[in-house]
């Protein structure tokens, strides 16, 4: 059983599971960090990108001038930006078995995977990650396939002269596995290889093993994943959320007596309560509104978005912020609103409870309907005309290297009255605005991240109880800048077993025994006998009958009736004609009795050898050897057949026979 | 002192220029600098202290190619590593690495089967034997031709057949498929028992009990009869009861196992079972694919979907209960109690009469047979078009396609079905429909109800599909006159909804009034509102609907001498309107009232000897004979044949481009004579002003060789050779004016050195063309070469003034066929008065419709230009998926350009056009000199893009009316 890591990244995992005879890859996420040391690609030519001067080496050196350019000190590279794929060489993906998936953030790289590498197996998700998913990767396909770039930057990419690059980019990791994003084409196919399932479905793997989704908390659909055999079990879990906010509570009994538990997905900001930013980035988003300023927030199209429309629709009426429009900026906005509405049976309780009333689980229906909320798949179009200020907009891309948010703040950026909210927590909020300093607009970092903190993580080991945990390298120490607080990371017993990128794991534990099921007919016909109290055994000749990695034990087949009999004879009598078995042997051979027992029966010189594994009686006069072994005895004796019968008795004499 | 520093600086920088030209870049030298890859590597596993670190190793020794010269080295030090190696990822990885090494361009692995082979008797791990089995595979698929080499590793793969592991048992299939002889095993060759049947071997394991192994065998199987083995018979019914199989992969191998087998033995006989009767296998085979229409797992019923349509062998009976669907169980016929009788009696036995209804035929029931429906071919179609899958639904629809042109009747019946596609939620399905029908329209005529359906689907927001159903409209036929109507009605409620249809609509319009014409007949009083005693009000003749009206009309009457008479007056004067302005649309009529019509009748079929070819070419000819282009006669001579030659262009279409591109050529030569003409090189002194015409001459025709070198298509070798020649003169010509108005050398010096590379760089090259050159200035300028590269830069521009002035007028040769690049922008249309409105500061998109001709790869050469009020200019880049390409050599833009601007509160003109981007190394020959001299280096990185390095404008600017508002508060 072994773990080939793919990815290094704790919260965008993708690893490889070998377990029995399947290959399982748990998750694919997409590293998009690396799109931060790119320039932002804006809807419409930018006067002040295209004027940033071109990096020169301190020595003079002009070959990256086109390529990189320089912005208030930083460096970027100037070309469509580009992922950080998870590890492909590692292992032959195309012997990869089945893909599950936990949430719609960890299956960005599928089309990369599933398109790019001869995979041929499925991919297994609940139908809301699916979706969502869908709509994740159409926006981010959709953001930079409509703004082409020319060129491509590559020299900066070689390993020589990466050295001389300026920070960032120099220590750049794996820039040869950066890839530039997938066509809509790929999505599509990559997404029809998955098969849907539902929370708690039981699937079968070949007959192999059994994995199976549970709820994990943290988004619509979001799943973690339990692989059992009939006698082990490894358990996945992979972002999960102990809070109340929209999605089905986790799951957590399921997950007891794993023998391994893989952990990913932690919180990103430990040090954060949500609930207090939530607060937060009401009262920040407030206050730049009354002084005229309008506020823009960055985010995915689906997920925490819906918490804070949530919170937004019960705070703004106490606010006084009714008349002022939110603005929800995304190709895929419509359909996401609406598909939160929809997916009634993976929301949580109380949502739930509101579909048989009926109405709407989320209050963005009713912001909708009150044309406090709008939604427009694209700053162009119908969204010029109704554009009012002061407001709020939301809109993608987090990383504000591509999609509508690149316009707003180039527009906003200039005035200090306008403020911009980072909350989601995937990317770093100072790296995000680099490219656009200096920044005269007000800049808050509310992250909020729902997943699991170290505390709940301590609290939910000790309940599951998992006999070995493993979990990315950055869970065993506390973070970098907070190297004092132990209290951030896992703390377990035994230690949890750590990975890191490209790397190999051995999960300790080693599979003994398989499921053989014995068919009725057969089990009638045994007759059992007591060895010692509690214990029976019973002998049992039977043909062992595979098919889909099932084992059966059937009745050996019955002598076939000779051929030609004709269909009016009567039936014979069919004896029984079971063939005779051989007895069955067990017990050792306590060989000093042996010797003497040898002696008796007229051997006169015997010599003893104790070897690593048993003993080896010598009979010098016969030329001939006795091994004894833990599990085998051999006489090896040449041309005489009858002293070998003899000896055999011999043996046959210190063995329990049934 | 500085004269003495400065005569050593030029000195040295002689020397530079001297050795330039002479030594080739060579990649090779650079490499002999690196330290050796296998060296490398070796020294960096031997310091892995542990598996993981030499993991890390390997994973990033994968990342760089190695040249074929040193993969056999690598191998050995990876071997080595291999045996002493205990971790299983790492023998995994240095296994793929084998693999990976193996498929290295110019390396032969003969040398290393030996040792790989060897590596396979000592493993233990599963996982690695099923990477070295791989890597075998692909070591074989090098050395195919080789038979020893291939037996060998069949015998591997058989001997290892039997593993335990399913990975290793699928690799062993996956070889044998891949690498197995196909030759038909001969039975009385003495080798033959070393040479396998194969097909037997990977036959037994489609009972394996893994299902992945199963569906490896099936794969391996269709991999050999791919590579040309005929499959055996017999392995029919092996491949039907795997149509049962519980894994959905194992079935969809086994459909098109199946289908393979019955395209192969398509008139053999099967039985059917429980019945004596027996059917064509081809016809079985199609009962059994189609019940797999009704599958559980939609990726086989895609597949079954899909094979139908290739079936074409399968008997109209059967075709036919694919519509239908009424049960029938013909497939599955129970033997009547006469033929179970019958049966009793031919084997002797008759009833003992000892037992009561001892001789009461039994029914003997196969459990594994029975389902539930087991429907045969029967509606087939049926499920298949109405499948919850939109994919499985387009599948049928092309199956369908594909089985309804083979068959006229099958096609008629399939029509209902067909137009019921058309009202499909998904759009991909409405457009696969549509074609479908378009291609089958020859056997089909739409009836009114269907007609209603069909043009239901006009209204339709996306312009696929309404173009689609244009063409479609194109080439039906249809029954009454009331379809005719209601097309038409249709088709302007279409056009009034979306004016951008227009073209495509006229055309419609055109093809359905000549396949029509008596049927239109009766429709015309109506449809231009004629009174037999009253004078009706004349239609706008700008209204498209009104033009639309009399495309269909005008057509009609082409092939209906009574029609025109039932045309009023003003209806003959639109006929000439019309036939003059939209004379792709509206055909010739002989109308005995039209007297004053001058337009030629029929544009008569250009004979081969067409008088306007003969003349370009008499005209050429003349010119071609001119010497020396001094004088002043032989100057307006040029002048006026650069006047024909664009007079022909315009006058015959096919041969502008020819025409345009002489014109152009010689227009150059022109401008260059005068430029050598002018005054200013007869005086001794050196000019310090800028002399604006020659240097505006020498920017012309710069830009005139890049136009011709890249705005026409079709040309050769040849004549990119004679614009380079050209552009090379132009070149000169700039060295020498520069020379003559800049003061001091020290300029001159890059420009000697440049124009130095580039000369080097033609000869590179084009040194093929160089033996049609005599005389030319790049002739007599490579003899000089030895000596200019010594000289200063002064002597050199005197040697090249007087070459330049000796040399002679390069005959230009015409390929077949030139085009001419040329787009022209239907959308935003010219002069719009309704400004588009936006926020300022906002973005706002524009529509820009398009068609491109003659354009080569117009995804990566042609731009968008936008030019803003305030002469900012932007370049905007159309995505890839914006090109469409509806014919050969025709495409077509649709997309959105952007725009964006804060500083500005007026409505205000921007204007739009479109531009084709250049690059010198897009140019063909460019790329195969590069090729030749770097083609071996092997760097992982991908050498840069080709980047812009200019643009020529070739379409009119459009201006469009903008309007910004400011933001509301």
């Amino acid at each position: 059983m072994k773990l080939y890591c793919l990815s290094g990244h704790p919260t965008l995992p993708c690893n490889i599971l070998k377990f029995k005879s399947s290959t399982i890859m748990l998750d694919c996420g997409l590293d998009m960090t690396s799109t931060l040391s790119f320039l932002p690609l804006p809807l419409v030519h930018s006067t002040r990108l295209s004027k940033l001067p071109g990096w020169v080496t301190k020595d003079g050196n002009n070959q990256f001038e086109k390529e990189l350019k320089e912005c208030s000190g930083r460096v970027f590279v100037d070309s469509v930006p580009e992922f950080c794929l998870p590890e492909t060489e590692l292992i032959d993906l195309s012997t990869v078995d089945v893909i599950l998936i936990s949430n719609y953030h960890c299956m960005m790289a599928l089309p990369y995977i599933t398109e790019r590498t001869g995979f041929t197996g499925t991919v297994y998700a609940t139908e809301p990650t699916v979706q969502i998913g869908r709509l994740l990767m159409e926006e981010l396909v959709n953001f930079i396939e409509r703004v082409p770039k020319a060129q491509s930057a590559t020299v900066w990419k070689h390993k020589d002269v990466q050295r001389l690059l300026p920070a960032p980019l120099k220590d750049a990791v794996e820039v040869f596995t950066w890839k530039k994003c997938y066509s809509m084409q790929e999505v599509n196919a990559a997404l029809s290889k998955i098969q849907l399932v539902g929370y708690s479905q039981k699937i079968e793997l070949f007959g192999v093993v059994q994995v199976t989704p549970l709820s994990s908390g943290y988004a619509l659909g979001s799943s973690n994943w339990v692989i059992q055999s009939h006698y082990e079990k490894v358990s996945y879990v992979s972002g999960s959320s102990l809070l109340t906010t929209h999605p089905q509570p986790m799951d957590q009994t399921s997950l007891k007596n794993s023998d391994v538990l893989i952990l990913t997905g932690l919180t990103q900001i430990p040090t954060a309560n949500p609930d207090g930013m939530v607060g937060e980035f009401c009262s920040n988003l407030a206050m730049t509104i009354r002084s005229g300023g309008n506020v823009l927030v960055p985010c995915y199209p689906s997920g925490v978005i819906y918490d804070l429309l949530e919170c937004l629709y019960q705070y703004i009426d106490s606010a006084g912020l009714s008349n002022v429009p939110f603005y929800f900026i995304s190709p895929v906005a419509n359909s996401s609103l609406e598909f939160s509405q929809i997916f009634a049976e993976w929301l949580c309780h109380n949502k739930q409870n509101k579909v048989y009333l009926p109405e709407p689980p989320f209050p963005h229906a009713e912001l909708i309907q009150s044309n406090k909320l709008k939604h427009y798949p694209n700053i162009h179009g119908d969204f010029s005309n109704d554009f009012k200020q002061p407001c709020v907009v939301f809109t993608g891309h987090p990383t504000l290297r591509f999609g509508d948010v690149v316009h707003f703040m180039e527009l906003w950026g200039k005035s200090s009255l306008n403020t911009v909210i980072f909350t989601e927590p995937d990317f770093s909020y100072l790296d995000a605005l680099a490219p656009y300093q200096p920044l005269a607009m007000k800049c808050v970092y509310c992250p909020i991240d729902t997943r699991l903190n170290f505390i709940q993580v301590t609290k939910l080991l000790k309940e599951v109880q998992p006999l070995h945990v493993v979990c990315p390298e950055q869970y065993t120490q506390p973070p970098a800048t907070q190297s004092h607080r132990s209290d951030l990371m896992i703390d377990c017993q035994p230690p949890p077993m750590s990975y890191h990128r490209a790397e190999v794991l051995t999960l300790p534990f080693k599979r003994r025994y398989e499921k053989i099921e014995i068919m009725p007919e057969l089990a009638q016909s045994l007759v059992p006998f007591e060895m010692k109290p509690g214990v029976s055994l019973a002998t049992v000749s039977a043909v062992l009958h595979s098919k889909d990695n099932k084992h059966v034990l059937q009745p050996p087949p019955k002598p076939v009736a000779p051929p030609g009999s004709k269909k009016r004879k009567r039936p014979a009598e069919e004896s029984p004609e079971t063939p005779p078995f051989k007895p069955l042997l067990s017990g050792s051979i306590p060989v000093e009795q042996f010797v003497q027992t040898l002696e008796k029966n007229g051997f006169s010189d015997v010599k003893i050898e104790d070897t690593a594994k048993g003993h080896i009686v010598h009979l010098q006069e016969a030329e001939t050897l006795i091994q004894f072994e833990e599990d085998s005895t051999h006489i090896i004796c040449e041309h005489d057949e009858r002293l070998r019968v003899r000896l055999r008795d011999l043996v046959l004499k210190f063995l329990q026979k049934f | 002192m500085a004269a003495h520093l400065k005569k050593r600086v030029y000195e040295e920088f002689t020397r530079v220029v001297q050795q330039q030209p002479l030594e080739e870049p060579s990649a090779k030298k650079l490499r002999l600098t690196k330290p050796s890859k296998s060296a490398a590597l070796h020294i960096d596993l031997c310091k892995a202290t542990s598996p993981a670190d030499a993991l890390q190793y390997l994973l990033q020794f994968a990342r760089k190619p190695v040249e074929a010269e040193s993969v056999e080295g690598v191998v050995r030090i990876l071997l080595e590593h291999y045996y002493k190696e205990n971790d299983t990822s790492v023998r995994l990885k240095i296994a793929s690495l084998l693999g990976l090494l193996s498929k290295t361009a110019g390396f032969c692995p003969d040398s290393i089967v030996d040792d790989v082979i060897n590596t396979l008797q000592n493993e233990k791990s599963h996982q690695v034997l099923a990477q070295l089995l791989d890597t075998l595979l692909e070591i074989g698929l090098k050395l195919l031709d080789i038979v020893s080499h291939r037996m060998r590793l069949v015998d591997v793969a058989c001997k290892h057949l039997s593993d335990t592991s399913h990975g290793v048992r699928n690799k062993c299939l996956q070889l044998l498929g891949c690498l197995g002889s196909v030759e038909a095993s001969p039975a009385k060759e003495v080798e033959n028992a070393v040479a396998k049947d194969v097909q037997k071997i990977i036959g037994d394991y489609f009972i394996d009990q893994d299902p992945r192994v199963r569906t490896a065998a099936i794969k391996a199987m269709l991999q050999l009869h791919e590579r040309g083995l005929k499959l055996q018979q017999a392995m029919y019914n092996q491949a039907c009861k795997l149509l049962t199989d519980d894994y959905e992969q194992v079935r969809s191998a086994a459909v098109e196992l199946s289908w393979v087998l019955s395209q192969l033995y398509s008139e053999s006989i099967v039985p059917i079972p429980s019945s004596n009767e027996e059917i064509r296998l081809v016809d079985d085979a199609f009962g059994k694919v189609c019940h797999m229409v009704s599958d559980g797992s939609w990726v086989v019923r895609v597949q079954a979907c899909k094979l139908l349509g290739s079936m074409l062998q399968v008997s109209p009976h059967f075709l036919e209960q694919t519509l239908d669907k009424k049960l029938m169980s013909d497939l599955r016929r129970k033997r009547t109690a006469h033929e179970r009788a019958k049966e009793l009696y031919s084997s002797g036995e008759f009833s003992s009469g000892r037992k009561w209804g001892d001789d009461a035929p039994k029914e003997e029931l196969d459990t594994g047979a029975v389902n539930l429906i087991d429907s045969g071919a029967c509606g087939a179609f049926v499920h298949g078009l109405e499948d919850e899958m939109y994919e499985v639904r387009i599948a049928a629809v092309e199956s369908l396609c594909l089985l309804a042109r083979s068959s006229a009747p099958f096609a008629e019946k399939c029509l209902d079905f067909l137009v019921d596609m058309f009202n499909d939620e998904i759009e991909e399905v409405r457009l696969q429909s549509i074609h479908t029908m378009r291609k089958i329209s020859d056997n089909i005529t739409l009836r009114e109800d269907q007609l209603d359906t069909v043009l239901a689907v006009l209204e339709d927001k996306s312009r696929d599909i309404r173009e689609a159903l244009h063409e479609l409209l194109c080439c039906t036929n249809v029954s009454t006159k009331e379809c005719i109507q209601l097309a038409l009605v249709e088709l302007l409620k279409n056009l009034s909804k979306y004016p951008t249809d227009r073209e495509s609509i006229w055309k419609c319009l055109k093809f359905l009034g000549s396949r029509h014409p008596t049927l239109v007949l009766s429709l015309v009083p109506e449809l231009l509102s004629t009174h037999p005693f009253f004078d009706t009000p004349e239609p706008d003749m700008d209204d498209p609907a009104y033009i639309a009206v009399l495309v269909l009309i005008f057509n009609a009457a082409k092939c209906c001498p009574t029609m025109p008479a039932l045309f009023s007056d003003h209806t003959f004067r639109h006929y000439t309107y019309l036939r003059d302005s939209l004379s792709h649309l509206v055909p010739a009529l002989n109308l005995p009232s039209v007297r004053w019509s001058w337009i030629p009748d029929v544009i008569t079929e250009a004979p081969p000897e067409d008088p306007s070819q003969q003349f370009l070419q008499l005209s050429l000819e003349r010119v071609h004979n001119l010497q020396h282009l001094g004088s002043q006669g032989t100057q307006e001579l040029l002048e006026f044949t650069i006047r024909d030659l664009q007079r022909i262009g315009e006058l015959q279409s096919d041969l502008a481009g020819m025409a345009d591109f002489s014109a152009t050529y010689l227009r150059c030569h022109l401008l260059l004579t005068k430029a050598l003409n002018e005054k200013l090189w007869n005086l001794a002194a050196p000019l310090f002003l800028k002399n604006s015409l020659t240097t505006n001459a020498v920017k012309q025709i710069l830009e005139e060789t890049y136009k011709m070198e890249f705005m026409y298509s079709g040309l050769e070798t040849r004549q990119v050779a004679i614009i380079h020649h050209m552009r090379l003169q132009a070149k000169a010509l700039q060295l020498l004016v520069t020379a003559r108005t800049t003061k001091g050398a020290e300029p001159l010096f890059g420009m000697c050195e440049e124009f130095l590379q580039e000369v080097d760089f033609f000869q590179r090259c084009f040194i093929s063309e160089l033996p049609h050159m005599q005389d030319s200035f790049v002739d007599k300028l490579l003899d000089l070469v030895p000596r200019l590269v010594n000289s200063k830069p002064l002597e050199m521009v005197k040697i090249l003034q007087t070459t330049l002035r000796q040399c002679t007028f390069l005959r230009l040769t015409l390929p077949e066929q030139i085009h001419r690049a040329s787009s022209h922008i239907i959308e935003p249309a010219e002069e719009s008065d309704n400004p588009i409105r936006f926020t300022s500061g906002l973005v706002v998109a524009l529509d820009v419709d398009a068609t491109l001709e003659h354009v080569q790869e117009p995804q990566s050469t042609v731009k968008v230009q936008v030019v803003y009020p305030d002469g900012q200019v932007q370049i905007i880049h159309p995505k890839p998926a914006d090109f469409r390409n509806p014919g050969p050599g025709r495409h077509r833009l649709i997309t959105q350009v952007y725009l964006s601007h804060t500083a500005w509160t007026e409505p205000c003109q921007i204007e739009v056009r479109l531009l084709l981007a250049y690059s010198s190394s897009r140019s063909k020959v460019m790329s195969r000199a590069s090729n030749s001299t770097w083609g071996e280096s092997t760097e992982t990185v991908p050498s840069t893009e080709s980047s812009t390095e200019g643009t020529i404008p070739f379409s009119k600017p459009v201006k469009v009316f903008l309007m910004p508002k400011p933001a509301r508060r």
